[in-house]
């Protein structure tokens, strides 16, 4: 094509070309769709602000993993653990969910709010790909303050261990359960954060009606047990996003605090342990959580806006 | 054919958004001219496979868009009316990011990308982000990423809105080199018939949902033309011995001295009607100033109460409109 000198200055047509190629249709564009908000998830591409709240985050999510690679080098692994693993997501609970509103409120409420949304839903995809390719891409950002974190911390113990052989041995056996409630910690709390994000109408609705769906069940449930010390109330912990993520853990490592017989004060896992709940429940429950929050977000999704 | 429909309703609720719209649409520039609220962001949605028609049938390339809707979407852009831009990401990002969803692969997408940025005219522009962008710049991302992927068809639901009048030029203009120099089929909608009749070929009316006319623009304004005539007097005499013989003929009242007429006439009867004219004027004995015919605009075949054009499809089916 030539390139005409058109009136005010303005060159159109240089460059316009026919696309004779492959057009590789509805999974490439999925695929599009969860490597953008994944990229916008942590900012590539966008301003500093979103880099630095989503980097920020990630780097909080770590210092507890950091601090005890740091000791492990120093002190024997045997003698001190800053943090266990099935006690980590208890340690950085607070991150991970500030890490799911913001996400999911910036990742769903911004194409809502600019209208991006039709652009999406004028290209070859389904409704519910989009919920698909929303979620997927929140799971992923996830893995970074959940599994990324226990992983650095479970090699640095090794790296740090006195006989690396020996620690393998007595610990090797940590990694399965780190990666099945990294998983699952990334899955249900990411599809509680979409579905929120896709109800709310506006991006700072998104991010506080998550904020409550998982602090004001915590708080309450803290609060009952404190105040009834009954542990007929005890099936109250499964409204209770943050301690059914607390229940699963403690199942998937094993590691269920002994069942006490008087409530004393303290953490979600004594809560855990003294409402004495049959612990595979909180890997059930989790699942319907899952369930129940991708269902609405798709539904949200499927019928017009 | 490049558009099909076939009794297609829509109804939202007691809402009826379009009612039994039968028509059939060549390729070509097709304006989709209507009231707001007519249905116009109805029916391009159904086309897109976007909403489910109530009943009826629409087809875009052959393909069902009920059923077929990805297929559809594949070989088609659309720039919806709204504002539709993320702010905080470079049109050349977004721009790329809309081509790969449309199935471009990556390194096609980038290199597409610059290419229809710069047919739209944004240059340097392109790498700043778009919260910083005029509304004509945004309207041209707009036209960008619906154009990236070489659709073979281009919705544009309003194109021009929010621009000053050059920047509605310029988007005129560029919606028309599109549909010409690349025969891309385009879909534009406006409520300005000034716009439709500038740079479209055919033409949709829709109006509470309901088609009211269909064709090309030169069918649609050929329909009738018009002669003006203008005698020093007897204006009123020669009007009514013009209706008497077959020619109906009102006086124009809005000026002053009342010495204009018009004649409506029918394209093929136009000699017939001229020589009328002449002969009646001679008869009479009256001084003829002027006599000229001109084709009729397209805003009068819809605004003007009393040109006798129908707006009604009942009364005068297009030729499409009767094909179908």
């Amino acid at each position: 094509m030539t390139t005409d000198p058109a009136p005010r200055g303005a060159i159109y047509d240089i460059g316009y070309q026919p696309y004779e190629g492959e057009r590789l249709g509805r999974r490439f564009a999925i695929w599009s769709l969860y490597v953008l908000s994944l990229r916008n998830a942590f900012g590539i591409g966008r301003g500093a602000l979103p880099k630095v709240l989503a980097f920020g985050l990630v780097i909080l999510a770590f210092i507890p993993a950091v601090v005890q690679v740091i000791l492990a080098a120093v002190v024997p692994i045997d003698e001190f653990e800053f943090v266990q693993p099935h006690e980590y997501f208890g340690f950085i609970q607070v991150i991970i969910i500030l890490f799911v509103a913001g996400l999911s409120s910036d990742l769903v409420g911004n194409d809502r709010r600019q209208g991006t949304l039709s652009l999406y839903f004028s290209r070859p995809i389904q409704r519910g790909d989009y919920a698909a390719a929303k979620l997927a891409a929140l799971v992923t950002a996830l893995l970074t303050v959940t599994v990324l974190p226990q992983t650095v911390m479970f090699a640095g113990n090794w790296l740090g261990a006195s006989d690396a052989i020996d620690w393998a041995k007595a610990n090797g056996e940590d990694f399965a359960p780190i990666l099945a409630s990294g998983l699952l910690v990334c899955i249900m709390f990411g599809s509680i954060g979409i579905a929120c994000a896709a109800y709310a109408e506006r991006r700072s609705f998104a991010l506080i009606t998550v904020l409550i769906v998982f602090v004001v069940p915590f708080v309450v449930t803290q609060i009952v047990i404190d105040v009834t010390e009954s542990d007929g109330a005890g099936y109250i912990v499964l409204l209770s996003p943050a301690h059914v993520m607390r229940g699963f853990t403690l199942f998937l490592f094993d590691a269920f605090p002994p069942v006490s017989f008087r409530f004393e004060g303290g953490g979600a896992d004594e809560v855990l342990a003294f409402v004495d709940l049959p612990s595979w429940l909180y890997v059930i429950v989790a699942f319907v959580y899952t369930g129940v929050a991708s269902a609405l977000a798709f539904r949200r999704f499927r019928s017009p806006a | 054919m490049l558009i099909e429909t076939e009794s297609l309703s829509k109804h939202y609720g007691a809402i009826t958004a379009l009612d039994d719209l039968t028509l059939q649409v060549e390729p070509g520039i097709i304006g989709l001219v209507g009231p707001n609220g007519a249905g116009k962001s109805t029916f391009i949605k159904i086309l897109l496979g976007l909403v489910a028609p109530t009943s009826g049938r629409a087809q875009v390339f052959g393909l069902n868009a009920a059923r077929e809707g990805l297929a559809i979407r594949e070989l088609v852009g659309y720039l919806p009316e709204h504002d539709c831009l993320p702010g905080d990401i470079s049109a050349s990002n977004f721009v790329v990011h809309m081509a790969r969803m449309s199935g471009i692969p990556a390194a096609v997408a980038r290199e597409r990308s610059a290419e229809t940025l710069r047919h739209v005219g944004l240059f340097e522009e392109r790498y700043r982000q778009i919260s910083g962008y005029s509304t004509g710049m945004k309207q041209r991302v707009k036209l960008a990423q619906a154009l990236v992927h070489d659709p073979r068809l281009l919705f544009l639901d309003e194109p021009t809105n929010g621009l000053d009048p050059e920047g509605r030029d310029e988007m005129l203009d560029l919606v028309e080199r599109t549909g010409h120099e690349f025969g891309i089929s385009i879909v534009m909608s406006s409520h300005l018939l000034s716009e439709i009749e500038r740079i479209c070929e055919r033409l949709i009316v829709i109006e509470d949902g309901q088609l009211v006319r269909a064709g090309t623009i030169a069918e649609l304004t050929d329909v009738t033309s018009v002669l003006h005539i203008e005698v020093e007097s007897g204006a009123d005499r020669l009007a009514a011995l013009l209706t008497e013989r077959g020619l109906p003929t009102t006086v124009d009242a809005t000026t002053a001295s009342a010495r204009q007429l018009e004649v409506e006439v029918e394209g093929e009867r136009l000699s017939w009607a001229r020589d009328l004219v002449i002969e009646t004027i001679a008869g009479l004995g009256l001084p003829l100033i002027r006599m000229e015919q001109r084709r009729r605009r397209l805003e009068e075949l819809f605004l003007d109460p009393d040109s006798g054009a129908s707006t009604s499809h009942d009364t005068e089916p297009s030729r499409e409109e009767s094909a179908s």
